[in-house]
């Protein structure tokens, strides 16, 4: 998965074969289930019925899939570079990190169904509180991922660095920085998937469109075949998130395949 | 240095040492693993400050400004996300010399160093002997007056120890004769030229 190196595509898909085959398997068994019992669509649809819904409300799902896809990027790219510029002050005044960490940690206890519509009542249904939640979800696992990242940093490479009359902004710049950044990117890939549950859930509690006001609806008129259908979009908008970010992680640090492939 | 002493915890690591090196002079420092060897060169990086004693140059306390030493550590410590190129020209790079002028001065290198057409190759696909010899090469290009080398064992074998040596007088070019401490372990066991190098035994602490 994240330690890919080039292959040929055969040899990828004989490696995703048993994954592919043991998805197909489990809906299929819930498909024949279905069928079998004869349960109700309103209590248990058929996958072939959830596919067919994403069919007739293709129109719907998508415009809805815009403002869900907005607000995680949006609300990520906020968290990431708070993060970021957090960790580089942290790094240099440990006293600042002795400060401000036990604030971070205690944001993380916070439950995001209490927090969730306090934030739509404090800012409104647009944008801001979706922002702020994803940013609450994602902010910690990323500046715990820099900073320990910058702490994993070789201390010869450092005392090197220092013999040569290095400053330590440029040991922070030439030897710490790249030392962080397999941690940020392994970070990154989990926080991602945290980013598009927070964005749906945020959407869930108040928001005009998006993916959690079709689950919303959706379980208000009784719907389980829409509400899975959308359901089925958000994943596949999180696998797609994780995937770029591997595939961004691969084309930054391609140093890590290096030795490897021979 | 004068009578130096340094102290970890509750262990002398360094006790009573004194040591002069002169002008062109190779020393290397032998011992058996644990005498303090690499404490030496800590103080002399700055790593570490001494608990007695005084460390002088040229008569005047040692000023650690980066300017007096190169420093080669004794795992290579090349940076794995850097082309052996630019973990080369590290130090050039510290001192401000401009990326592009520092690679032009490193590249005619390559060949006296047994690296040549690695240059842009990642740390991880050379071999332990190469990587010492990039780090040995990193450390000469700075042209430094002094230079540590805690144990550059690269030198050890055959012919790239030749190549090595030869490229040193290279690059140390007209400000030549580096003063060059090594300590080193095992010395019987290192081929006559090398101890030929190293011109003068002092026993450790």
């Amino acid at each position: 998965m994240s330690k890919g190196r080039p292959r040929p595509a055969g040899g990828r898909l004989a490696r995703g074969l048993p994954a592919l085959a043991s998805v197909v398997g489990a809906v299929l068994l819930w498909e024949i289930y279905v069928r079998l019992s004869g349960i109700s669509p309103l209590v248990l649809p058929a996958p072939s019925r959830v596919i067919e819904q994403m069919g007739v409300n293709r129109a719907l799902l998508w415009e809805n899939t815009l403002p869900t896809l907005s607000a995680t990027l949006t609300g990520f790219a906020f968290s990431v570079s708070i993060a970021f510029a957090l960790s580089v002050a942290l790094d240099f005044l440990p006293k600042l990190r002795r400060a401000l960490f036990p604030i971070f940690v205690v944001s993380q206890t916070l439950p995001l169904v209490a927090i969730a519509p306090l934030a739509v009542l404090w800012f409104g249904f647009g944008l801001t509180p979706k922002i702020l939640l994803v940013a609450l979800v994602t902010f910690f696992p990323m500046l715990v991922a820099l900073v320990d990242g910058y702490e994993s940093t070789d201390p010869e490479i450092e005392t090197l660095m220092r013999s040569m009359g290095a400053s330590r902004w440029k040991v922070f710049r030439a030897a710490r920085f790249p030392s962080a950044m397999p941690y940020f990117f392994a970070g990154l890939r989990i926080s991602i998937t945290y980013a598009v549950v927070a964005a749906i859930f945020s959407e869930y509690v108040g928001a005009r469109a998006g993916l959690g006001i079709v689950i919303l609806n959706a379980k208000n008129s009784f719907r389980p075949d829409l509400m899975l259908a959308a359901v089925v979009v958000s994943s596949t908008l999180t696998l797609v998130l994780f995937g770029v970010s591997a595939l961004l992680q691969r084309a930054l640090l391609r140093w890590r395949e290096a030795g490897q492939t021979r | 240095m004068r009578n130096v002493g340094v102290t970890l915890g509750e262990t002398a690591v360094l006790d009573d040492v004194s040591l002069h090196v002169g002008q062109g002079e190779f020393v290397s420092i032998l011992g058996p693993s644990g005498a303090g060897k690499s404490t030496l060169f800590r103080l002399l990086t700055g790593a570490l400050a001494p608990d007695r004693g005084e460390i002088l140059r040229d008569c005047a306390p040692l000023k650690l400004d980066g300017q007096t030493f190169a420093f080669m550590p004794q795992r290579d410590a090349l940076m794995p996300w850097r082309r052996i190129i630019d973990n080369v020209i590290l130090g050039l790079e510290v001192q401000g010399v401009p990326r592009a002028e520092a690679r032009a001065r490193a590249l005619p290198l390559f060949v006296e160093f047994g690296l040549e057409g690695f240059e842009q190759r990642y740390p991880a696909e050379l071999s332990g002997g190469m990587r010492q010899r990039a780090a040995l090469l990193r450390t000469v290009i700075q042209a430094r007056p002094i230079q540590l080398l805690d144990e550059p064992s690269a030198c050890s074998t055959r012919s790239p120890a030749h190549r090595c040596s030869a490229g040193w007088k290279t690059a140390g070019g007209p400000r030549a004769g580096p003063r060059c401490l090594s300590p080193m372990m095992c010395a019987r066991r290192w081929p006559f030229r090398i101890a030929s190098m190293c011109c003068r035994a002092v026993p450790p602490a």
